[in-house]
């Protein structure tokens, strides 16, 4: 299973500067994010039976909430198990970040 | 132990034990009835140097590993100093949500993303040393530094992030950086006395 063509750089692809949750708090925000871009090509690669690979690598950093509203946002959407078997997220700048998403990911029927 | 060894009292040691090995190298009824013989048996010196050859080899690997050990120390002393200056950082960039009753402009929000990432930075580069360092983690306790940094990393930026931040938001936020202060004022200690 290739991951080369449902790939996702949200520095370069999105910002470098993610925002708040949400549209109506500020722009590049988790909610314009998974909405533009993370939903459909997540949708993509599942219909394709590929993983989404996501890279965290570039931006300055990343808000909570931006965080949490993107991926327990995604989870919400298409189901906890479904998000965590198709996507694969990576941050070689700050890997403390990648179990913060893995709990929003889990925990996101909790949140909302 | 440098003291010591800067005094010359190594050698002095040495010196010492080369001595007692030839002493005792010597016939040992001599050394019972007081007597001391002036014959030099080369078995006798080879013994002497024997001895002065370990303890030699001792001190010379004693200095190594207090040498290598001490500089471990000031690197991770440096790692801590490091995550101390990122959470000043923070504290900094946080002022704002405290003394402003509006929403976070732009710059500011950037600000306070960028200073709970290099945060988040510096404290995994202090793992990082750690590890390469071969420290105690449960010893230094560091598993509890860590969790308090991630929380805080965490809270500054989830909601009511952007802001306004209410008083109840404000006081909760304020206690998980004084729980991640505490966490962070023993570190250098715990470093030190590893």
């Amino acid at each position: 299973m290739t991951t080369h063509q449902f790939e996702i750089n949200v520095a370069t692809q999105f910002t470098r500067t993610p925002g708040p949750r949400k549209k109506s708090e500020g722009e590049f925000s988790g909610e314009e994010f998974l909405e533009n871009i993370l939903l459909p090509k997540f949708l993509e690669a599942q219909k394709a039976r590929c993983a989404l690979h996501v890279n965290l690598d570039g931006a300055i950093g990343y808000p909570t909430s931006f965080l949490e509203e993107a991926f327990g946002g995604l989870a919400r959407t298409c189901g906890i198990e479904e998000v965590k078997l198709g996507l694969v997220v990576t941050c070689s700048d700050a890997p403390y970040i990648l179990e913060r998403v893995q709990r929003y990911i889990l925990n996101a029927n909790k949140i909302k | 132990v440098k003291r010591l060894s800067d005094l010359g009292l190594t050698w002095i040691l040495c010196g010492g034990l080369f001595l007692l090995g030839l002493l005792i190298g010597m016939n040992l009824p001599a050394v019972r009835a007081l007597r001391l013989s002036c014959e030099i048996d080369p078995a006798n010196v080879f013994n002497g140097l024997a001895i002065l050859a370990i303890g030699i080899l001792i001190d010379y690997r004693y200095r190594k590993l207090t040498e290598a050990k001490r500089a471990e120390t000031e690197l991770l002393l440096e790692d801590v100093r490091q995550v101390k200056a990122a959470f000043k950082n923070l504290c900094d960039a946080f002022t704002p949500c405290k003394t402003s009753s509006k929403k976070l402009d732009t710059k500011q929000q950037r600000t306070l993303t960028m200073a709970a990432s290099d945060l988040e930075k510096a404290l995994y580069a202090l793992e990082k040393g750690l590890t390469y360092c071969q420290v105690n983690m449960d010893k230094l306790e560091f598993e509890a530094l860590r969790k308090a940094g991630i929380d805080l990393t965490e809270v500054v930026t989830y909601d009511p992030y952007p802001g306004p931040y209410s008083e109840p938001h404000l006081k909760r936020i304020s206690h998980v950086f004084d729980v991640f202060n505490d966490e962070l004022v023993r570190m250098p200690y715990r470093v030190s006395q590893r």
